[in-house]
């Protein structure tokens, strides 16, 4: 420094003040005047202000969904709860919709039967490989009895071959001890539909000189009075003639779906009708 | 030399965090002067040409963003550090009530120069209110700066450390 090194601060600091006070006149005298560094500063500071203010916007938005998680758990737990609860309320109205269908059909059955029946529900199966059998929560106290017939909205069940006071058990069609009277609808060939278990079943004693087609349906006949005449069992679904024996070998695939009853109705057909005996269940 | 370089990138970084700082935490309502705490310090710590320069420096970056007029608060930031120099020779930065009674006074006087010069500004007197909202800031800035005047120590002699560590032979 060219300054004398005893007065340097003194002279420094007056020039420090004399300049600012120059700028300062200066400003006050032209105060629309922006000057080269004023615009410098301002354009430089921009960026770095911006930089900043979305920097801490950034870090705010990070802490207000930090906030927001913290709330964000007990509120997906109650959601949770209520979501199940509203599972279960919608199962209820979906359950009670397809009840109210089934409980239609089987009412618009009761309407074309003449005769009396009763409505009863599946409460059980049966269906191991010895036996094909549902229970129904219907019994003697409703008017139930041994050999009466069983039908669902899509045709014929089985019989009742066990009864008590509030259950019987229906032997399904489809079990081999099942023989039913039936008949071809289309051209009135009588035969003896016999349950065949996972095959469906089949109809048996059918002459090879009658003629059987696949798709023909088959219906109850009332030759042993079991059931009343008339009511579908199924279709034919395979025709076979051999050369050896007197019959053909004739499939039938039954109407009802048996793994999927839920309601069933019982045909009361009178005694006379009808002479089985009642049997206790165990 | 690098300290008179880095002087302006400094200043504005430190003039424009206190501004972000002031909107940001603060909503604009309380304005916490960080740099005149630097300066006050500057007066302590620094011999005149550096501390001037930098009180200088400071001032104008304040003025161009904060001020309508430029020079006002380079004046009161070189005069803030003038008295803070002098009064370096009675106190020293170890006695927190001190250093809190000199912030106090600078801030005031700084106060009172805008109310002096606010006629020329704004074209009219400062408001009452204006005051009354002024003092709060005055008294927060007096009760950080032995906080602050430690963080800037620390800060320093962190910088001395780097800059005075010889280069290694590899």
């Amino acid at each position: 420094m060219l300054l004398p090194k005893k007065h340097q601060p003194l002279i420094i600091a007056c020039l420090l003040v004399v300049v600012s006070l120059i700028i300062l006149s200066y400003s006050v005298k032209k105060p629309t005047s922006v000057g080269f560094f004023r615009e410098l500063i301002l354009e430089t500071a921009a960026p770095l202000a911006s930089m900043i203010t979305v920097s801490v916007k950034n870090l705010a938005g990070v802490w207000k969904r930090y906030i927001l998680l913290v709330g964000l758990e007990d509120e997906n737990g109650r959601l949770k709860r209520d979501n199940a609860l509203l599972i279960q309320e919608i199962n209820r109205y979906r359950e009670g919709y397809l009840e109210n269908i089934r409980l239609q059909k089987l009412l618009s059955l009761k309407e074309r039967t003449n005769h009396h029946t009763v409505a009863a529900m599946v409460i059980g199966r049966d269906q191991t490989s010895m036996m094909k059998a549902i229970l129904i929560n219907k019994g003697t106290v409703h008017g139930l009895r041994l050999d009466l017939p069983v039908i669902a909205d899509q045709g014929v069940v089985g019989r009742i071959v066990e009864t008590s006071a509030h259950v019987s058990r229906v032997l399904l069609l489809i079990d081999e001890n099942s023989n039913t009277d039936a008949l071809v609808q289309e051209n009135r060939i009588q035969g003896i539909l016999q349950g065949a278990a996972s095959l469906g079943c089949s109809l048996k004693y059918v002459p090879k000189t009658e003629t059987v087609s696949v798709g023909n349906i088959v219906v109850t006949s009332d030759l042993s009075g079991l059931f009343p005449k008339g009511l579908l069992l199924g279709a034919v679904k395979n025709v076979e003639k051999t050369d050896s024996g007197l019959f053909q070998q004739i499939d039938v695939a039954p109407f009802v779906d048996f793994s999927k009853l839920e309601e069933v109705m019982v045909i009361v057909l009178d005694k006379s009708d009808n002479m089985g005996k009642t049997r206790k269940l165990n | 030399m690098t300290y008179y370089i880095s002087l302006p990138f400094f200043s504005l970084a430190l003039i424009v965090s206190q501004m972000m700082t002031e909107d940001i935490v603060f909503s604009g309502k309380i304005a916490v002067e960080l740099s005149l705490i630097v300066v006050i310090y500057a007066g302590f710590r620094f011999d005149v040409l550096r501390g001037g320069i930098l009180s200088f420096i400071l001032g104008f970056i304040y003025d161009c963003l904060t001020c309508p007029l430029s020079g006002l608060y380079t004046l009161i930031y070189v005069l803030v550090f003038l008295i803070s120099k002098v009064a370096s020779l009675r106190i020293s930065p170890g006695q927190p009530f001190l250093i809190m009674s000199l912030t106090l006074v600078c801030a005031l006087f700084e106060g009172m120069t805008i109310i002096f010069f606010h006629p020329v500004l704004y074209g009219g007197g400062i408001s009452t209110h204006a005051i009354l909202a002024y003092l709060p800031q005055i008294l927060i800035v007096s009760v950080l700066s032995p906080v602050l005047f430690g963080a800037f120590h620390w800060i320093e002699a962190v910088l001395n450390v780097r800059e005075s560590q010889p280069v290694k032979r590899t």
